[in-house]
């Protein structure tokens, strides 16, 4: 089974492609003329045929589309309106804090969730169950912009134990990056955790119920070693995929946390791009969030038939 | 006593985590309520949700301002529900447009199969691989924000998930037997459709269309709070939100009302698709 991701891969090829194609189109969305809605009233002609030749407005349908792609596979992304900076290097430049912000929130997620979901699991109807179902019910109501602006209210102004937004690299200060990056990663994470912890509290509900937990308990094994070592993977498959799924769009919640932080990542590029009406960046960050959606779909198709050999054969 | 029943791998003090009936009922009138207010509200009988008054600005709640004024003295109620009949006007767009034509897709390519399938299997595709909220609010910005474009553009996300879960169900349908007999008794496609598969596939998608519903609602907040929904002072739950963030401290309550509505609604909305999953069960 060693290849079984390959059609899946040249499928996937072919969604990226289409979905380029549909990315250098995007222009058309624009009503009128898209030059004259760009630069705006008081500008010239000669202004207006220059943006179109950069847009690739003057060309048909199909050759904008090669241009487009060319440009991709050679890293010629096209040049930003507003900081006139190539935009590969924009995006690039933004990954850092964006990846920073959204493992931190998936160890984070991960770690309160796993102990927490296989002991509920265990003790069904218990006093921690009954906490964890209610909790992370009620926590899937609130919107991730509100669980920012309680966080912000509560840590920052309330307690004022951190700075409320803002951003410093790693390499620059380890300690006030850390410091910063609190709020926003368990805005992320709070997230995320109400979902995972309902998802694996199912699965290890399940799990449970299978023959080799009944020879686990029969053998002697403690809570502790029957959950971990038992239970656990067996549990996982449902996990790993959202896991997957949240890292693959994860750029759609970063836009919304990072604008409450002022974090200048990618979704804050993508804001600004999206205010100045930058279209070459908005391609730009369209396409490359694509590719990390079909390459984590990927990454996490193999990693679930490595952890749940099961699923490869279709009986999970 | 077999051996299993000793011992117990799953430690049970109650049957299941279950939706109380009282949570059913406060959640199906809250909606109701809701719903009535905004209603009313559209029709012009609240305070008009632009008008300024100087007079009464950063007003706490009182019996005149329920939800307070915010800091250019407009009715924060008016103003809530007014964002009410936006949000609930996406909700029902999305899942009219989006779970129509998603149902049909997926029906069709269920019992079709072949090309139907392929067609509908890559539209999936493509469709999750872009960044939903990135691309709403790319088309919601270029081609300018108003309530249809903003709806449709979410309905249309919604189209593929529908396509691919009533797609299943369809698979699974079509192979019972009524929908056999009917086939041999020579009904047309269309007769089987509306008569054989639809009342199949329908009650099954009955949680996923309340899942859109509260989706689509969060999906219009994120959009407005981020400032790429509906043009300010237009109301919207997300819109409000955001306003508010800057007089938090002196007027909290600009915030902290349409905020409390939206996740009651959306409380709401996820108890009684709870309630309809467990009595499904």
């Amino acid at each position: 089974m060693t290849f079984a991701w390959l059609p899946r891969a040249g499928r996937s090829l072919l969604v990226l492609i289409v979905i380029a194609a549909l990315t250098c189109q995007l222009a058309i969305v624009l009503p009128g003329d898209p030059a004259l809605v760009l630069l705006g009233q008081e500008s010239t002609e000669a202004q207006r045929a220059a943006l179109r030749h950069t847009l690739g407005l003057d060309q048909n349908a199909v050759e904008r589309f090669v241009t487009f792609v060319g440009g991709v596979f050679t890293g010629d992304w096209g040049t930003s309106f507003t900081s006139g900076r190539p935009v590969l290097t924009e995006i690039l430049s933004r990954v850092p804090a964006t990846a920073e912000l959204v493992i931190l929130s998936q160890i984070v997620a991960l770690a309160v969730t796993i102990p927490l979901a296989l002991h509920s699991a265990r003790n069904v109807g218990g006093r921690l169950d009954r906490l964890v179902s209610t909790g992370t019910f009620l926590l899937l109501a609130v919107p991730s912009f509100v669980v920012g602006i309680l966080v912000i209210q509560l840590f920052a102004v309330q307690l004022g134990w951190l700075p409320a937004s803002g951003y410093t690299p790693f390499t620059e200060n380890p300690l006030d990056n850390l410091a910063r990056m609190v709020m926003p990663v368990l805005t992320l994470g709070i997230a995320e955790g109400a979902v995972y912890l309902r998802a694996l509290r199912g699965a290890a509900i399940e799990s449970l119920r299978a023959p080799y937990a009944y020879a686990s308990i029969v053998r002697g094994a403690s809570d502790r070693q029957l959950l971990w070592w038992r239970i656990l993977r067996p549990s996982s498959s449902t996990l790993l995929a959202l896991v997957g799924i949240s890292l693959a769009v994860s750029l759609g919640g970063t836009l919304l946390v990072e604008s409450l932080f002022a974090i200048p990542g990618l979704g804050r590029l993508t804001v600004s791009a999206l205010g100045a009406r930058d279209l070459p960046v908005i391609q730009g960050v369209v396409l490359f969030a694509a590719m990390i959606v079909v390459l984590f779909g990927i990454i996490t198709d193999i990693v679930i038939s490595r952890i749940d050999p099961r699923s490869n054969r279709g009986i999970v | 006593m077999a051996l299993s029943e000793l011992i117990t791998p799953v430690r049970s003090a109650a049957p299941r985590a279950r939706i109380p009936r009282v949570g059913v009922i406060v959640a199906s009138c809250w909606l109701v309520v809701l719903a009535v207010a905004a209603l009313a509200a559209v029709l012009g009988l609240t305070i008009d949700p632009l008008a300024n008054d100087y007079a009464t600005i950063s007003q706490s709640p009182s019996l005149a301002h329920p939800f307070g004024t915010d800091n250019l003295g407009r009715d924060v109620f008016s103003r809530s529900l007014h964002g009410a009949s936006a949000s609930a006007v996406v909700a029902l767009v999305t899942v009219v447009v989006g779970g129509g034509i998603g149902i049909l897709l997926g029906v069709w390519a269920g019992l079709r199969r072949g090309i139907a399938d392929a067609i509908t299997g890559f539209l999936t595709d493509v469709t999750i691989a872009l960044p939903s909220l990135i691309i709403v609010a790319t088309i919601v910005t270029l081609a300018g924000p108003s309530l249809p474009t903003i709806s449709l553009t979410i309905a249309a996300f919604a189209i593929p998930v529908f396509a691919r879960l009533s797609r299943s169900a369809t698979l699974s349908i079509a192979t019972e037997n009524h929908v056999i007999v009917a086939r041999t008794l020579g009904a047309s496609g269309w007769r089987v459709l509306t008569r054989e598969v639809l009342p199949g596939v329908l009650p099954v998608m009955m949680p996923f269309v309340l899942t859109t519903l509260a989706t689509a609602i969060v999906a219009e907040g994120a959009l407005s709070f981020l400032g790429f929904g509906l043009r300010p002072p237009e109301p919207s739950w997300g819109g409000l939100i955001a306003e508010g963030r800057t007089q938090l401290a002196l007027a909290p309550w600009v915030t902290g009302f349409p905020a409390l509505l939206l996740c009651l609604t959306i409380l709401s909305i996820n108890v009684l698709g709870e309630h309809y999953r467990e009595a499904k069960r």
